[in-house]
C-alpha cells in the first residue's frame, strides 16, 4: 500500500502538480486505510464508487490549489445531495438529501474528494460517541477507549490518518473535546464564520461546523474553503480571510489569560501540570500570562442543559414521520400517536431525554424560570469574555478535564455526557472561536488537549500561537 | 430533590411528543430529576443584567422576495408515504 497519506498537504499537492501521483492514488489509499481500520467504526457511509470517479475525472484538470484532489471526510449530521445522512439516527437511517450543504458546494468546488460520512453522537447530542444509532468509535490512540463526541468519527478518521481532513460541528465542544481525545487539531469557529445552511440543526444559537486535521497550517487552510456570509444563512457574515498567513510569526508581547476556573480541582492533575508547562514555555518566550476571574463561567453546564435543550426540542420538532425519515408500522389511533411512536421508536435514549428537557423549561411559567434566567446569565458570560479579550489576545486553559474514559463508562449517567464539556461549553455561549491542540501524552499515553479561545473573528491570531506551540513547544506535535 | 412524580413525566413526554411505557417513567423520573438537579443551580445565581442574549450575532433580519429559489429539487423523494403529487398519512378523520 502507499503512503502517500502520511505526507503533509503541500508535499502531496507538489506530488500531485509534478503528476507523480493522482487524486485516484490518494482516493484509493484512502479506503484501503478505512478498510484496514473498519473496526473502529468511525464511518457510516463510504462513498467510494462517486470518490473513484470524481477522482478519474481530475486527472485532467490542473492543480489549481492546495487542496485539490485531497481527500475529506464529512460529520454525518452535514447534508450531501444524493449521498445518505443519518445523523447516526434510526430516525434518518435512510434520508438521501436532495442538496448539498454550503460547506459541502465549498468543499466540491476546490475539487476536494468526499470518501464519506462519519460515525458521530445520534443528532451531536453526546460526548463519547456511544449514544450513535451505529455503535461507538474507538478512540484512535486506544481502541478500549472513546473516541469523544460527539464528532467521534471525524476525530478518529483524523487520528488514524484514514483522510486527512474532515468536518465536524460543535455545539457545546464536539470538536475540540474529542480532537482533544485523539491528539489533533479542531477548531469551532466564531458563530457566523461558517454557513450552517445544510447542518442538520441542534441548538441553531451554538452550532458551527468547522476543520478537523492533523495539524495547524492545514486547519487553516480548510478553514480558508470552509468560511464566508451565505444567503442562505442570515446569521452567516462576510469575513474571508486567509487564515494562515500569520503563522510562523513570533508570539512574544502578546498577552494571554488563564480562568482560574480551569485550572481547579475538578481538571486532572496531570493535565493541569501540562497546561502549566505550556504556560512556563511561552512566558520564557516572552508571553504575559495572568490568571482571571470569569464570571458565571462554572455554571456552563445547567446553561447548556436549558439553552442547548430548549433550541434542540424545537429544531427537532420536525422529526413527525410525514414529510421525511423514520415513521412508526403501528395501527395509531390519532396523529398525535403517530408522532409519539414515531418518535419513541426512531430517537435513542439520550435524545429522548433531552428533548423531554427543552420541551420542559420551555413550557407554561417554566419559560421564565429557566429559558429567559439561563439567556440573561448568557449575556452576562458573554460580557465577562468580552471584557477579558479587551485587555487579552487570547485566553488558553485545558481542553477536557480528564482524559479519554473506557467505552461503557458513564453510559448509564444522564448528567456525564454535560459534564464532559464543562470547559467547552462557555466558547458557544458568548460565540467566541475555540480550539484544541495537542501538548502531549499522559502516563497512560493518552493525548492532552490545550484549549485556545480567541476573539471574535481572530482566528488568525490563534492559529498563530497555536503554531508556535505546535512546532516549539515539546509535544506540540503528536500526530 | 425528590425524583419527578409519574404524572410529570407524562406530561413532559407528550410535550415532546414521545411515547412511554411505565417501565420507561420509571428510568425518566430518576434521569430527568438529575438533570433537572443541575438546571436548578442557575437559581443560585444572582445576575447583575436584564438583557437577554439570545444568539450571539449582530445581523439583521432580512427580507427577500416570496420567490422561489432550487425548485427543481424532488421534495417528496424521503417522505415514508406518498401517493401522486400528495405526502400520504394514515386516515385519522372519522367518515
Amino acid at each position: 500500500m502507499s503512503r502517500y497519506l502520511d505526507l503533509s498537504i503541500k508535499k502531496i499537492n507538489e506530488k500531485l502538480k509534478n503528476k507523480e501521483i493522482t487524486p485516484l492514488d490518494l482516493v484509493n489509499e484512502c479506503f484501503d486505510r478505512i478498510e484496514e481500520n473498519k473496526e473502529y467504526n468511525a464511518f457510516i457511509t463510504l462513498n467510494k464508487e462517486e470518490a473513484i470517479r470524481f477522482a478519474k475525472s481530475l486527472e485532467d484538470k490542473e492543480v489549481d490549489n492546495l487542496l485539490f484532489g485531497i481527500p475529506i471526510a464529512i460529520k454525518d449530521n452535514i447534508v450531501t445531495k444524493d449521498l445518505k445522512t443519518t445523523c447516526a439516527s434510526k430516525m434518518l437511517s435512510n434520508f438521501i438529501p436532495i442538496y448539498d450543504a454550503t460547506v459541502i458546494k465549498k468543499i466540491k468546488e476546490k475539487n476536494m474528494i468526499i470518501v464519506g460520512k462519519l460515525n458521530m453522537d445520534e443528532f451531536a447530542m453526546g460526548s463519547s460517541n456511544q449514544t450513535s444509532f451505529y455503535g461507538p468509535v474507538l478512540n484512535s490512540k486506544d481502541k478500549t477507549r472513546v473516541a469523544g463526541g460527539s464528532s467521534g468519527g471525524s476525530a478518529t478518521c483524523v487520528g488514524m490518518n484514514m483522510a486527512p481532513l474532515a468536518l465536524g460541528s460543535d455545539t457545546g465542544g464536539s470538536i475540540r473535546q474529542p480532537s482533544a481525545f485523539n491528539g489533533i487539531v479542531g477548531l469551532k469557529p466564531t458563530y457566523g464564520r461558517v454557513s450552517r445552511y445544510g447542518l442538520i440543526a441542534f441548538g441553531s444559537s451554538l452550532d458551527q461546523i468547522g476543520p478537523i486535521t492533523r495539524n495547524v497550517y492545514e486547519n487553516a487552510l480548510l478553514l480558508n474553503v470552509l468560511c464566508g456570509k451565505d444567503e442562505k444563512d442570515l446569521t452567516s457574515v462576510d469575513t474571508s480571510e486567509d487564515f494562515t498567513r500569520l503563522i510562523g510569526e513570533d508570539i512574544s508581547d502578546m498577552k494571554v489569560a488563564v480562568p482560574k476556573f480551569y485550572m481547579s480541582d475538578v481538571i486532572n492533575p496531570e493535565i493541569r501540570n501540562k497546561i502549566e508547562e505550556v504556560i512556563s514555555f511561552i512566558e520564557k518566550n516572552n508571553v504575559k500570562v495572568d490568571y482571571v476571574d470569569i464570571d458565571y463561567i462554572e455554571y456552563s453546564v445547567p446553561l447548556y442543559q436549558i439553552i442547548a435543550l430548549a433550541e434542540a426540542s424545537s429544531n427537532l420538532a420536525r422529526f413527525d414521520g410525514v414529510r421525511y425519515g423514520y415513521v412508526t408500522d403501528k395501527k395509531v389511533e390519532s396523529i398525535d400517536d403517530m408522532y409519539k411512536y414515531t418518535r419513541k421508536e426512531g430517537f435513542g435514549d439520550e435524545v429522548k431525554r433531552r428533548l423531554m428537557i427543552g420541551s420542559y423549561v420551555l413550557s407554561g411559567k417554566n419559560a421564565k424560570t429557566y429559558y429567559y434566567k439561563a439567556l440573561k446569565i448568557r449575556k452576562s458570560i458573554s460580557d465577562s469574555f468580552d471584557e477579558i479579550l479587551s485587555k487579552y489576545d487570547l485566553i488558553i486553559g485545558p481542553t477536557t478535564t480528564d482524559f479519554a474514559y473506557k467505552i461503557g463508562e458513564g453510559e448509564t449517567d444522564a448528567i456525564k455526557s454535560f459534564t464532559d464539556d464543562l470547559l467547552t461549553i462557555p466558547v458557544n455561549m458568548a460565540g467566541l472561536p475555540g480550539m484544541s491542540i495537542p501538548v502531549g501524552y499522559g502516563n497512560n499515553k493518552l493525548p492532552i488537549g490545550m484549549q485556545i479561545i480567541g476573539n471574535k473573528f481572530d482566528e488568525a491570531k490563534m492559529y498563530k500561537f497555536a503554531s508556535y506551540i505546535e512546532k516549539n513547544f515539546e509535544g506540540g506535535k503528536l500526530c | 430533590m425528590n425524583e419527578l412524580t409519574k404524572e410529570e413525566v407524562y406530561h413532559v413526554a407528550h410535550l415532546a411528543r414521545i411515547n412511554v411505557t411505565d417501565d420507561e417513567v420509571k428510568k425518566y423520573q430518576v434521569q430527568l430529576r438529575q438533570i433537572l438537579d443541575e438546571i436548578e443551580r442557575i437559581n443560585e445565581i444572582k445576575v447583575k443584567t436584564d438583557e437577554i442574549l439570545i444568539s450571539p450575532t449582530d445581523n439583521k433580519n432580512v427580507y427577500r422576495e416570496d420567490i422561489g429559489i432550487d425548485e427543481d429539487v424532488d421534495i417528496f423523494k424521503n417522505a415514508p408515504r406518498k401517493s401522486g403529487n400528495y405526502i400520504e398519512i394514515a386516515r385519522f378523520v372519522n367518515e
